[in-house]
């Protein structure tokens, strides 16, 4: 009955510049739900993007069923039986349900000497995978009429289409309701009960415990332990996901904390954010922790007036003022550096000196309405030599620097605004050790000077270090606040695992 | 399958259609009558035959703006082979031939140079529009009657042209080709998302390719119906028509963006501006205003297809909670 239906061994995953997976084992047997947990960035999503096919490992071995098996796309692993419900749906929308489960594999019949889609057969099929799933489904649904239960639901059956043994579920109670939840959770047991291997990679610690017969725990793409549920407890497994011990290389400087400058108070957004207060006080780093989706750089978003539809209110120097739009923010001295440089921070195809004046070309042109290019590259050079970038002149292309000198022409291109509040998103997520360590030293020195920061970063040890106050974020609000002094990793993410629902 | 809202927003156009229709039954004197009513099919016959391929095209998230100048290639090529007497029955498949390798062309500079859609075919329209002066002094004439057989002498029961009898048949293969083939489901889903379709084991070059053919035979099609239309060939027949076709696509409901619309859209859109150019003169309007009236149907049904499109994305998580 217990027999191994899914082995890894030693899978190696490298991306340029990371080491992704470093040597994961991996075994999953029939009848059981096996959980994968680890913080952010730990790898389980990539493990099992492995697993099925949309990666393919530099080194180790996976078997199925007994086999040896290599994919190149998760249609070879669908076919192979094995399954995976991913985070954010890969259906497609326009399409209706029927179409959706049968994608690529349709069943079809011969009419004289054509082949044409027997939508009588796969119709009677789907209905009767519905109803192992206890749902009504409309099959000719759009699948964009859906709601998240619902295309989870499309995609759940979309795997039992291909008689899969093996389902992988991806953080399927992220975007789920209670109900939505504890009616997924009857299914994964009936499926189970039916001698199906479930893998369940999930933030939450208490789904776990009432879901899962075993657990692994990865870290920073290393194996780190695998335990039978009932053999373990909540403070091991969080201990065995934060593991290392703090370093000490945040060079963090004591600063002269003032007053406070900066207040949010009771603030909503659009049903998301809900009634979120904090405040900065001058010369601080502020810090926020939470789990991806948790709504971190929403908040920060929102705050700059990039959202609009917000209620609640923004106190500056003990004054209230109105952000409608990100030029409000701006005038006030509030300035964001987002965490998608690429996307949204910098424009790689122009030069450092563009980037930088690029948000105050007024204060750049002549009377002309012409660009003063001396006055540019005397700014470009001045930021080059205060924060450090690494490049020749100010003249060169942003596309040409490396990812941490990237992020500083982000912050210098900030800094030019002359800010009185610096939003930080993330600023060291894709930079290598070192130019963190510079970024780090940066931040500090920018205290020094008087600057407030707020920082978002979901490398808790990074926040540890270097801030003085964290605030963790969940589901659109505020969880707890810790000082300096008190702040452990394992109170961060103990207080972000919590899950209220269960 | 016919799902609700698409079908309330065809029968949105086939109201429309039907008004046009009915305006034109009162003030245009002349309309309905027998010669009209058949080169009014006949122009219908190739906009349509031709706005299906496109049809296909966009619903694969491509374009091809070179469909104008490829149908005039097509017609010179079947001008040279009819001028030496070819019937009717050999110039078809050459000239569907012919259109299958050219479009494929536009297929393979998409897929495997990567050179985006519309950047492929605006350059294959120069090409193809220029390569014609170097080999054509400005048309071939005088050409056979086995030539114009199509438009002279191939009635049905004396009256209705073979041209829209073949317009008939390929419609209704092709509606069950998209509702039947498995290729079909294909095109949806490489126009839905590419990335997804790539990893339900698609190959998305591939298919892209497979459909620039299949459209490019139906190019050829129209391109016959084109060129036999009389003894003249010139080396411009077929220009500009390519925005005929996406229009009647755009207008049949089919996404610019892709992933959606279907043949029965397009049959209906092909017929609001076959009806346009002769509506508007049977209502004494000058016919400079065709151009600008048909432009003013594109804007606003492309106008009012985005504004569909972006109401549907707003970020899971958040109305889920």
């Amino acid at each position: 009955m217990e027999e191994t239906i899914l082995e890894l061994k030693n899978i190696v995953k490298a991306f340029p510049g990371v080491k992704a997976l470093n040597g994961i084992d991996f075994n999953l047997k029939s009848g059981e739900v096996h959980a994968i947990c680890g913080e952010n960035g730990a790898g389980k999503s990539t493990l099992m993007k492995v697993v099925c096919g949309v990666h393919q490992p530099e080194e180790g071995t996976m078997s199925v069923n007994g086999t040896l098996v290599e994919f190149h796309n998760p249609m070879e692993a669908y076919e192979k039986g094995v399954s995976i419900i991913f985070q954010e749906t890969s259906l497609f929308e326009e399409m209706t349900v029927l179409d959706n489960l049968f994608l690529g594999h349709e069943v079809s019949k011969k009419v004289g000497l054509i082949s044409v889609i027997d939508y009588e057969t796969m119709r009677h099929k789907a209905n009767e995978i519905f109803q192992r799933l206890n749902t009504e489904m409309n099959l000719n649904e759009q699948i964009k009429n859906l709601g998240v239960a619902g295309k989870q639901m499309v995609e759940i059956a979309k795997a039992l289409t291909f008689n899969a043994n093996i389902i992988i579920f991806d953080e399927p109670t992220a975007c789920l309701t209670q109900r939505e939840v504890t009616a997924l959770f009857q299914i994964i047991s009936n499926l189970k009960k039916e001698g199906f291997g479930i893998v369940y990679i999930s933030h939450r610690l208490e789904e776990i415990f009432e879901m899962c017969d075993r657990v692994t725990v990865i870290r920073d793409g290393q194996y780190i332990s695998t335990k039978a549920v009932k053999n373990t407890n909540k403070d091991e497994l969080v201990a065995e996901m934060v593991g290392r011990k703090m370093g000490s290389y945040y060079p963090k400087t004591e600063t002269e904390i003032g007053e406070e400058i900066f207040r949010v108070k009771g603030y909503y957004d659009d049903g998301f954010l809900d009634n979120i207060s904090f405040h900065v006080r001058k010369g601080e780093i502020l810090g926020f922790a939470g789990l991806a989706g948790a709504g971190r750089t929403e908040l920060m978003e929102s705050v700059c007036g990039f959202t609009g539809h917000a209620a609640g209110e923004i106190h500056l120097d003990g004054k209230k003022i109105e952000i409608r739009n990100y030029k409000d923010a701006k005038s006030h001295g509030i300035v964001y550096v987002s965490e998608d440089r690429g996307k949204y921070g910098l424009i790689t195809e122009m030069s450092i000196e563009q980037n930088i004046t690029l948000p105050q070309l007024k204060n750049f042109a002549n009377q002309l309405s012409l660009l003063d290019r001396k006055k540019e590259g005397e700014v470009g050079a001045e930021y080059i030599q205060e924060i450090g970038i690494k490049a020749p002149n100010s003249r060169f292309l942003v596309k040409n620097l490396s990812g941490g000198n990237q992020q500083k022409v982000s912050v210098a291109k900030a800094l030019a605004l002359k800010p009185k509040i610096l939003i930080l998103d993330e600023p060291t997520r894709g930079v290598d050790v070192n130019a963190k360590a510079e970024i780090h030293r940066i931040i500090s020195e920018l205290t020094q000077k008087g600057l407030t920061i707020i920082m978002v970063s979901s490398e808790l040890p990074e926040l540890i270090g270097m801030c003085d106050r964290i605030y963790v974020m969940k589901e659109g609000r505020l969880v707890g606040c810790f000082d300096r002094e008190e702040v452990t990793q394992e109170k961060i993410l103990a207080l972000e695992l919590e899950s209220e629902r269960v | 399958m016919i799902n609700k809202k698409a079908l309330t927003s065809e029968a949105y156009l086939g109201l429309f259609l039907m008004l046009i229709l009915a305006v034109l039954g009162i003030w245009a004197k002349g309309f309905y009558s027998i010669n009209n009513v058949i080169s009014l099919l006949n122009a219908y016959s190739y906009i349509l035959i031709a706005s299906i391929g496109m049809n296909m095209i966009i619903i694969t998230s491509n374009i091809d703006v070179s469909t104008g100048a490829l149908i005039s290639v097509v017609c010179i090529v079947i001008a040279a082979f009819g001028k030496i007497g070819l019937p009717f029955g050999l110039l078809l498949p050459i000239a569907m031939l012919a259109g299958v390798i050219l479009s494929t062309l536009n297929g393979l500079f998409i897929t495997s140079l990567k050179i985006p859609a519309i950047v492929a075919t605006l350059a294959t329209t120069q090409i193809f529009q220029g390569v014609l002066p170097l080999v054509v002094e400005g048309s071939i004439y005088d050409l056979p009657a086995s030539f114009t057989w199509l438009a002279f002498d191939a009635k049905l029961f004396g009256m209705i042209p073979l041209s829209l009898f073949m317009c008939l048949i390929v419609t209704v293969v092709f509606i069950l080709f998209m509702r039947y083939s498995r290729f079909s489901k294909k095109l949806y889903a490489i126009g839905n998302n590419r990335t997804g379709a790539r990893l339900s084991g698609i190959n998305v070059n591939k298919t892209i390719v497979q459909t620039y053919a299949i459209a490019g035979a139906l190019f050829g099609i129209t391109a016959v119906i084109i060129a036999t239309a009389g003894q003249r060939v010139t080396t411009t027949m077929g220009s500009g028509l390519e925005m005929t076709f996406i229009a009647a696509v755009v207008l049949g409901g089919t996404n610019t963006a892709g992933g959606s619309g279907r043949i029965f859209g397009t049959v209906i859109g092909a017929l609001i501006l076959a009806v346009i150019a002769p509506a508007i003169n049977y209502l004494g309007i000058s016919p400079n205003w065709s151009d600008a009236i048909k432009g003013t149907i594109i804007i606003v049904s492309v106008v009012v297809s985005t504004a569909k499109y972006r109401k549907r994305k707003r970020k899971l998580c958040m109305s889920a909670e």
